[in-house]
């Protein structure tokens, strides 16, 4: 019965665009009900999980949306019509509905989404409770930025037993459709040009060619659903504003606005200067209406503008960065900025030049830049032009946002995300095709006027550029049906299901998926685990997502990734397992993982020789919470609780302690894990030890173990040569390379440098291959 | 699930590869392995038992414990081996399976490939390779158990599947190769609500296009009659 809530917001969102936008067309009424919708039932979830659950934030605000429905029946209706399409447009729109429909729903059953790695497990983070958002792989991290669509879906799958990603694909068929829809109509709506609206459409959809994406067709993705239906929302919002005024629409555009910057922060900021260059443009076409206009325009975005500032997301903690120190930056280094998603902003940047995502670089005068923005983005500022001599306000803003987005990467420098530039760049190429779009349809307008011949001459050169230019796109749809017909077992009907099936049976066991769900019923928030994906050696990084994403529990031992040449690409930010991990599974001591300190162990007991899984068993600080089997295939899975207790004081060292020897083997492999022989020194007989050590791995000044660093206790024993003899746990660096290794003696939580007989910082240089 | 609907493997022993080294031709010994290898292909296909063409590494041995014989395409098989060391040094499982490049000491990896053998036994040559945990270290005589997890192949077919054991020692790897015979059949039986949901959006979508576009065509001759 619970799963029936879910069409309340969508209520609301009918009552409020049909009662108190006073919206009469039922098509367009219907788009925005489903837009305005989803954004008040994230803006209220959000405001609510602050300070409660996710489950009770859920129904708070559908109580609250159900309520302000009810209110609403009291204002006045007005009685809805639908558009009168023509049948062209009609037959045209249907066919796009029909392809984004199926299309969408066959690749997410067979894919699910581009980047499940990240959005799952935030996604089951926040079923856990996890909130405000954490690095679901490093959770001592903050993890800064827009959050609004997986928190969304989270919030509906409490509805629908906690499935998150079968909510996530209805979410994102619906999404996807609307948006074509909403398309078609703000553009009909608001620049009355014959075809320029299916026109617009047909090119923003299929036609973008840009470096990551062909149209809007192929781009439902990750964020983008939600990026681009709130998009056009709100330029109608905007424009609607602008017209009509009303306190209420003022309002109802602020908080959708606003909104907008929990899900899309790159477009939000694009489009807010889209709207301040349309408003400026109205003031000049429009003087007498000025006024009015402008206050009615500026009340809304300073709503907007308040409401980011203080919902959370990505423009929230830019601005609390720069006033609260309490808020400030927990990014040390640009590597620590991949983990906590912390974007630095400087402007202008060096060059004026974009940064590819491959990390090289090129200026906004290239071939290079049509490649990467997309085919119309050379003729945007005639089509731009087009619309600003024809007083457009629709054309100004979507020029005006365009240009932005294409400007964005040049001006801006956003450090180790410049490579992101493809955000802003598929936004303004989108935009550049539907500006086209919609200039061919003035064009043929025009030249319908001269004649029948001119006519069908420019209607057959137009049909020749669309077709030429959506090749791509529709050869995507032909091979996505092509591989549905020929390879229907590749596809899936639930998320369970798709996890370790087919291609993805080769990184993980179904039983994975079930043990991750039996976890997920008796995890707390803020639970962690170690997971033996490093014995594993499929795809550890799947498998762990695998795991955090149907757990909901943290997935943490990571090693974060330091790049030497800080030249920053479409790379991964971490490791699948760090040096303590590694330094864990090749020892099975649960001190290497006593600084991460994780809640659970999940293992499959067959990656462990038999006396490695006895010795795990015995240990006092693992206890086995269950055991699954998976009755079809006989495969187990464990989890183990670790009972941590508070750390074994260790003798203070004395102060003249140094390493005499160290014996690193010949050859040393990168990643490895080594013991490594260590005798220390000291003029104190009576020492004799536990040391407690660890080490710092640098390339040049580079450190290249940030929080990730082995500490370790080595019992030492006497030898009549070398003095105190002991084993160090090792792990090499991950890359190959010259390395100087810097050794620390702890008393306490204070590390001091081991120093030399010499009283030098005792530094060792190795050679990684 | 296999294809006859039971989650059971069925357990075979299988004899391991007895060949000759590479690096030591002989004549006897070739015309022995082509004729070995005519009686494996036959013995394949009669589904009797496996044989081997490669010879085994120095100082790994692999047997093969468990197989299943017939298996669901587009799915997962389970394949229970035991690697020992039969060598006088440690034997560890190697951390980058499919790197190539010098090892400073002795490790394993395992690949497969379905269907055709290649010419060669390379890394470069298998569908997938895959280490041992790399926590593993093998003393000399010690063995261990472990399940191999493969995804299946698209498409129903019959024929050999060729695990290898690479050793790598120092630059020089050698390969083990045992073949299984094993049949690969439909995913229908257990997979059909999925096929024929995906079948059923194919056909909506081809019917929906074409009523679309014999709308879109119909205007004129509404228009202009006759």
């Amino acid at each position: 019965m619970r799963v029936f809530l879910v069409v309340l917001p969508f209520v609301f969102g009918y009552f409020l665009t049909g009662r108190v936008l006073r919206e009469s067309r039922l098509l367009m009424r219907l788009s925005m009900a489903y837009a305005l919708g989803l954004t008040f039932f994230l803006a209220l979830v959000n405001a609510a999980f602050y300070v409660t659950g996710l489950r009770v934030a859920t129904y708070v605000a559908i109580g609250v949306l159900a309520g302000a429905s009810l209110s609403f029946l009291w204002l006045n209706p007005v009685r809805g019509r639908m558009e009168r399409l023509t049948r062209l447009d009609a037959a045209v729109l249907t066919a796009m509905a029909v392809t984004v429909v199926i299309t969408t729903l066959l690749w997410q059953m067979q894919q699910v989404d581009d980047d499940i790695w990240i959005h799952g497990p935030l996604m089951g983070a926040y079923l856990n409770n996890n909130f405000p958002p954490r690095n679901p792989y490093f959770p001592e991290f903050p993890y800064r930025g827009h959050y609004g669509r997986d928190l969304t879906i989270a919030a509906f799958s409490t509805l629908a037993g906690g499935r998150f990603l079968e909510v996530q694909s209805v979410l994102t068929v619906l999404n996807h459709l609307v948006t074509l829809v909403l398309g078609y109509l703000v553009w009909r709506r608001f620049v009355r040009i014959g075809r320029a609206a299916l026109l617009a459409t047909l090119f923003g959809f299929l036609a973008v060619n840009n470096a990551t994406r062909n149209g809007l067709l192929e781009t439902f993705q990750n964020n983008n659903t939600f990026a681009y239906l709130l998009l056009f929302a709100n330029m109608y919002l905007v424009l609607a504003v602008l017209e009509r005024r009303g306190v209420w629409r003022i309002i109802v555009s602020a908080v959708s606005l606003g909104t907008y910057a929990l899900v899309y922060e790159t477009h939000f900021g694009a489009l807010l200067i889209g709207i301040v260059g349309m408003a400026c443009c109205y003031t000049v076409w429009q003087p007498r209406r000025r006024l009015p206009s402008m206050k009615a325009t500026a009340a809304m975005l300073a709503g907007a503008l308040v409401l980011s500032a203080v919902e959370g997301g990505a423009v929230t903690d830019a601005l609390k960065s720069r006033m609260l120190s309490s808020h400030s930056s927990v990014a040390t280094t640009e590597d620590f900025r991949g983990v906590s998603q912390e974007v630095s902003i400087r402007f202008p940047k060096p060059g004026l030049r974009i940064t590819a995502p491959t990390g090289d670089e090129y200026g906004v005068f290239s071939l290079r830049f049509v490649r990467e923005a997309g085919l119309f983005v050379p003729l945007l500022p005639f089509t731009m032009g087009m619309m600003l001599w024809r007083r457009s306000l629709l054309g100004s803003m979507i020029g005006i946002t365009a240009v932005v987005s294409l400007l964005v990467p040049a001006a801006v420098d956003f450090g180790r995300f410049n490579p992101e530039s493809v955000r802003f760049l598929m936004l303004g190429g989108t935009l550049a095709a539907m500006l086209f779009g919609a200039g061919a349809a003035w064009w043929l307008q025009r030249e319908a006027r001269l004649g029948p011949s001119r006519k069908n001459i420019a209607i057959g050169l137009v049909v020749v550029i669309l077709a030429l230019s959506s090749s791509k796109s529709l050869w995507l749809v032909v091979r996505q049906l092509e591989r549905a017909a020929g390879h229907p077992t590749e596809f899936y009907l639930s998320g369970a299901e798709w996890a370790c099936g087919s291609r993805r049976s080769q990184w993980c066991d179904r039983v994975d998926v079930a043990a991750s769900e039996r976890l997920h019923t008796i995890a707390l928030p803020g639970e962690t685990l170690v997971s033996d994906s490093y014995l594993d050696q499929g795809n550890p990084r799947f498998r762990d997502s695998v795991l955090g994403m149907f757990s909901g529990v943290y997935v943490v031992g990571h090693g974060i990734r330091v790049y030497k040449d800080k030249v920053y690409s479409w790379q991964p930010y971490f490791i699948p397992a760090g040096f303590r991990t590694v330094a864990f599974w090749h020892t099975l001591e649960p001190r290497f993982l006593e600084d991460i300190r994780p809640t659970y162990l999940f293992l499959n007991p067959e990656n462990l020789l038999p006396e490695s899984y006895a010795r795990l068993q015995a240990r006092a600080e693992v206890v086995r919470v269950f055991r699954d089997k998976d009755p079809q295939d006989g495969r187990t899975r464990e989890v183990y609780r670790f009972l941590w207790r508070p750390s074994e004081a260790v003798p203070s060292p004395p102060a003249d302690l140094s390493i005499r020897t160290l014996s690193f083997p010949e050859r040393i492999e990168r990643a490895r894990f080594y013991w490594i022989r260590i005798a220390l020194g000291t003029d104190d007989s009576l020492f004799h030890g536990p040391v407690r050590i660890s080490y710092r791995t640098y390339y040049r000044d580079i450190r290249m173990d940030p929080g990730d660093e082995i500490r370790q206790t080595i019992n030492v024993g006497s030898s009549p040569n070398s003095g105190l003899d002991g084993e160090l746990a090792f792990v090499a660096p991950y890359d190959p390379g010259d390395y100087r290794l810097e050794f620390l003696v702890w008393a306490g939580d204070s590390p001091s440098l081991l120093k030399t007989s010499r009283g030098e910082p005792d530094t060792v240089r190795i050679h990684v291959d | 699930m296999w294809h006859d609907g039971s989650s059971r493997v069925r357990p075979a022993r299988l004899p391991r590869a007895q060949l000759p080294r590479p690096g030591h031709p002989h004549k006897a010994l070739l015309i022995l392995a082509g004729v070995q290898s005519a009686v494996a292909v036959s013995l394949i296909y009669s589904a009797l038992a496996l044989s081997a063409e490669a010879p085994r590494a120095a100082g790994a041995e692999l047997i093969i414990l468990s197989s299943p014989e017939r298996i669901e395409a587009s799915s997962v098989a389970y394949v229970t081996l035991r690697v020992r060391n039969t060598g006088d040094r440690t034997i560890r499982g190697c951390d980058r399976p499919q790197e190539l490049g010098v090892v400073s000491d002795r490790c394993v990896a395992l690949g497969w490939k379905f269907w055709r053998a290649p010419s060669q036994a390379r890394l470069t040559s298998m569908d997938v390779v895959r280490g041992l945990p790399p926590n593993v270290l093998l003393q000399p005589g010690q063995s261990m158990e472990w399940v191999l997890r493969m995804e299946t192949p698209r498409h129903r077919d019959s024929g050999p599947l060729n695990i290898y054991l690479f050793e790598r020692d120092g630059a020089d790897v050698t390969a083990q190769h045992v073949v299984i015979p094993l049949r690969v059949g439909s995913a229908l039986r257990n997979r059909w609500p999925t096929m024929i949901t995906v079948w059923v959006l194919c056909a909506f979508y081809v019917v929906a296009i074409g009523a679309c576009l014999w709308s879109a065509v119909r205007v004129p001759s509404r228009r202009n009659p006759r």
